[in-house]
C-alpha cells in the first residue's frame, strides 16, 4: 500500500503556524501557486563550518 | 511587527513561487538527444548532505537547479529493495520486490534499454556493483528473483545494450553450467576487456564493447577502486556518442547503500564522494554537449543515515551532544522509506520538479525523448 500524500500530517508547531499562512495565501492566489519548485538549503552555522575547514 | 513579518513572509513565498514559473515551465518540451540516468543505490538526503561536509571541493550537486522528490514504495512493501526500485525506473511499473523486469503478475516489462535500442538509440551501464546485481540487471533483464545472477548473465549479449562497465566475471565465464558468455557476447560484435578501461577510440561505431573488471563486484573505494566510476562515464559517453549517436546511459554507485547496510559511516562517505566525483563528469558532458539531460536519484535510502551531532563527554563524564561536529549514525541496517531527492539538467530537466512516485522518472523520460515504445 502506497502513502497517500494528502493523508500526512504536519506535526511540528512551526509547520502548523507555515501550513496555516500558505493556507490563506492559497485561498487569495489560488491560482498563482505552484508547488512543484523545490530548493535546499544548508544549515550549518558559520562557526562548526570554519571549524571543519582547519 | 507582526505585519512586517508577514509580508516578508508573503514577499519570500511569492519570490518562490511566482506565476510566470507555475505556468510556464509545465508547458514547455525542450527535448533531450541523450539522457544519463545517476543511481546512487541507498542514497537519501543525509547521504547527499555528506558530500557538503566531508570533503573540501564544492559538491557537484550544487550545480542542478531542478530538484523534486520521489516516493520509492514498490507494489506491494512501502519499503522497496533495489529490484523493484531500479524496475521502477527502467520499465515504468511498481512491481514486488526482488523482481527484475517482471509485473506483478510476471509478465516481462519492456525496459528503457530496450525501448531506446528500437529507436536506434545507443545504450550503456555502468555499475560498481557486479553487471547481474539488482540495479544494472533490472535495465536488460527479466526474471523473477534478483538472486538469479547466473540467468541475469545470460541476458546480456542480446539485450540491446552497447556498452558496459562493472564487476561480476564469475557469470559470464567459468560458470559450472559451462555456458561463455564472454564469447556469446563477441559474438555480438562486443570488445570485452577484463583487465582495465582501456583504449577505446579504435573500436568502430556499429560495435560494441564490454568493461567487466572484477569477478564479484568492483573494490571499495576505501580499497582502492579508484576513479573508476567517474572514468567509466567519460567512456561512456565519448563511446556513445561516437558519430553523434543519440544515446541513454545508466551509471550507478552501487556500494553507498552497501556503506549504509554495514553502518558504516566512512564506507557510504567515501562511496557518496566518488558518485559526486561521477556526477561531475556528466555535468560536464552535458554542460559542453548542450542536448544532455542528466538526472540523478536514488533508489532508495539505506541505514537510516544521519548527520547528528557527535557525542562528547564533559569533565564528569556525563554525555552531550556536540554542534560543533557531525557523528554520523544510523537507525537501521536495512532500507527506510524517505522521500528521495531527484536532481535534474539540461533540456527538459524542469520536468523533474515535484513530488512523484519512482516510476514517473520512466514516463518522463520516454515523454520527452519521445522514444516509441513497440508493442511485442
Amino acid at each position: 500500500m502506497n502513502p497517500d500524500f494528502k493523508s500526512l500530517t504536519i506535526k511540528t508547531g512551526f509547520n502548523i503556524r507555515i501550513f496555516n499562512d500558505f493556507k490563506e495565501i492559497n485561498a487569495r492566489h489560488k491560482k498563482c501557486l505552484n508547488l512543484n519548485n523545490l530548493s535546499l538549503i544548508n544549515t550549518s552555522s558559520p562557526t562548526p563550518q570554519s571549524k571543519r575547514n582547519e | 511587527m507582526n505585519s512586517l513579518k508577514t509580508t516578508l513572509f508573503f514577499g519570500l513565498l511569492f519570490s518562490i513561487f511566482s506565476c510566470k514559473t507555475a505556468d510556464g515551465i509545465a508547458t514547455r518540451t525542450e527535448r533531450p538527444k541523450n539522457v544519463i540516468l545517476l543511481i546512487s543505490d541507498g542514497t537519501g538526503l543525509s547521504q547527499i548532505s555528506s558530500a557538503f561536509y566531508f570533503q573540501d571541493k564544492t559538491s557537484n550537486y550544487t550545480r542542478f537547479e531542478n530538484i523534486g522528490l520521489i516516493n520509492t514504495s514498490s507494489s506491494q512493501e512501502d519499503i522497496t529493495d533495489s529490484a523493484a526500485g531500479a524496475t521502477a525506473f527502467a520499465s515504468g511499473i511498481k512491481t514486488y520486490n526482488g523482481s527484475i523486469g517482471l509485473s506483478d503478475d510476471y509478465k516481462d516489462a519492456k525496459t528503457i534499454v530496450e525501448i531506446a535500442s528500437e529507436n536506434n538509440v545507443k545504450t550503456g551501464l555502468i555499475t560498481t556493483s557486479s553487471l547481474t546485481h539488482a540495479t544494472p540487471a533490472s535495465f536488460f533483464a527479466h526474471v523473477k528473483n534478483r538472486g538469479m545472477e547466473n540467468e541475469i548473465a545470460a541476458y546480456l549479449p542480446k539485450s540491446g545494450v552497447d556498452f558496459f562497465a562493472g564487476g561480476g566475471l564469475r557469470f559470464f565465464s567459468g560458470r559450472n553450467d559451462n555456458l561463455d558468455l564472454i564469447a556469446a557476447l563477441r559474438a555480438e560484435k562486443f570488445t570485452i576487456d577484463t583487465t582495465s578501461l582501456g583504449n577505446y577510440n579504435s573500436i568502430k561505431s556499429d560495435e560494441k564493447l564490454g568493461f567487466i573488471l572484477a569477478d564479484n563486484a568492483l573494490p571499495k573505494m576505501q580499497e582502492g577502486r579508484g576513479n573508476f566510476l567517474a572514468k567509466a562515464i567519460e567512456a561512456g559517453t565519448d563511446f556513445l556518442s561516437k558519430n553523434r549517436s543519440p544515446f541513454f546511459m545508466m551509471a550507478e554507485g552501487s556500494q553507498i547503500d552497501w556503506g549504509g547496510h554495514n553502518n558504516d559511516a566512512p564506507y557510504l562517505i567515501a562511496e557518496l564522494i566518488d558518485f559526486d566525483e561521477a556526477i561531475g563528469k556528466a555535468l560536464d558532458f552535458a554542460e559542453k554537449d548542450g542536448n544532455t539531460l542528466v538526472i540523478v536519484t536514488s533508489d532508495h535510502e539505506t541505514g537510516g543515515f544521519t548527520l547528528a551531532a557527535k557525542k562528547n563527554k564533559r569533565d564528569d563524564g556525563s554525555e552531550y551532544s556536540d554542534y560543533r561536529e557531525i557523528g554520523p549514525t544510523f537507525s537501521t541496517g536495512g532500507h527506510s522509506a524517505t522521500l528521495i531527492p531527484v536532481f535534474a539538467f539540461g533540456p527538459g530537466s524542469e520536468n523533474f520538479k515535484g513530488i512523484y512516485q519512482n516510476n514517473e522518472i520512466f514516463h518522463k523520460i520516454i515523454n520527452l525523448t519521445n522514444w516509441k515504445i513497440k508493442q511485442k
